[in-house]
């Protein structure tokens, strides 16, 4: 799975890892991990932080080739 | 952001700084208060505690270094009974004890978390039963076998009945639990030595789980017939 969150948050004005996580109640960890592709975040987590950066979790995550079914 | 330094950090220091302060005055006992504040987090976050502070990633890998070093422990408490079975020493039968303790609280948490509580009582009900009947072939020669095949056959089939009459059965089965709570409470006035151990630990591993099973029998109908539909 592709991710556009490190794109998105300094689209969003800059939004640091650690505002973001807060914003959305995880670690800074936990932001890193997704970014790094590293972390699938649950579907709750997508929508909160897709709301968080004012986006759609369509533009937060992409599936891949290799994603598909 | 979840921090670090949450209530749950200064819990577990302080459980930690009181397994010091143990360890200044007493012997040993200090090391097991430092393996619960070592634990406390993880086991909070597993028993649905504290959710505010959970971090579903910390989680996820909590839940998979949990399955890990559970599987370790096992493998060593395997080696340690082998090691003592060589020596004759008995106690090895406490620790096998031990290990059916935290495989059937593993086997239970999962059938619970499942979340169908008739489907649970049953298989609770059936693998009780089974377990009885095999070990008693595998462990009391024909006598035994005969003496534990035919309670263990009648759990089976009460939780097979189950499946059909949820209700009489977890009545029934409560009895029983309440007739084992007795047999554990007689055990434990024994005299002291493996034996009472070994009585305690067995009868408490069948009573326990027959126990979570009738109730879940019996929360499991009443939420059938609570839905829309259901046998009421």
């Amino acid at each position: 799975m592709k991710t556009n969150l490190r794109r998105l948050r300094f689209e969003q004005g800059e939004v640091s890892q650690a505002q973001l996580a807060e914003r959305v109640a995880v670690t800074r960890q936990t932001i890193i991990a997704i970014e790094r592709g590293d972390y699938n975040p649950s579907v709750k987590l997508a929508l909160q932080l897709a709301r968080a950066l004012n986006t759609t979790v369509e533009q937060l995550f992409e599936l891949e080739v290799s994603d598909a079914g | 952001m979840l921090g670090k330094r949450d209530e749950i950090f200064w819990a577990a220091s302080v459980i930690f700084l009181v397994a010091v302060a143990l360890g200044a005055i007493v012997d040993n006992a200090y090391l097991l208060l430092m393996v619960a504040s070592y634990l406390l987090r993880p086991t909070l976050h597993s028993l649905g505690f504290l959710r505010r502070l959970v971090d579903e990633r910390q989680l996820q890998i909590q839940y998979q270094a949990s399955n890990v070093g559970f599987a370790a422990m096992v493998a060593g408490v395997i080696v340690v009974i082998l090691v003592l079975m060589a020596r004759h020493d008995h106690t090895w039968e406490m620790l096998v004890g031990v290990l059916m303790v935290g495989l059937t609280v593993r086997a239970l948490t999962g059938l619970l978390l499942v979340g169908d509580l008739l489907v649970a009582g049953v298989r609770i009900l059936v693998a009780i039963g089974s377990l009885l009947a095999l070990l008693g072939v595998l462990e009391g020669g024909v006598g035994g076998a005969m003496s534990h095949v035919v309670p263990g056959a009648t759990l089976v089939g009460v939780g097979l009945a189950a499946r059909r009459w949820p209700r009489p059965a977890g009545v029934g089965v409560m009895a029983l639990t309440a007739l084992g709570a007795f047999a554990v409470v007689r055990a434990a006035m024994m005299p002291t030595g493996s034996a009472r151990a070994g009585t305690l630990i067995a009868l408490t591993l069948l009573t326990v789980p027959a126990g979570v099973a009738g109730l879940c029998l019996l929360r499991g109908a009443a939420d059938r017939d609570g839905q829309p539909g259901g046998d009421a």
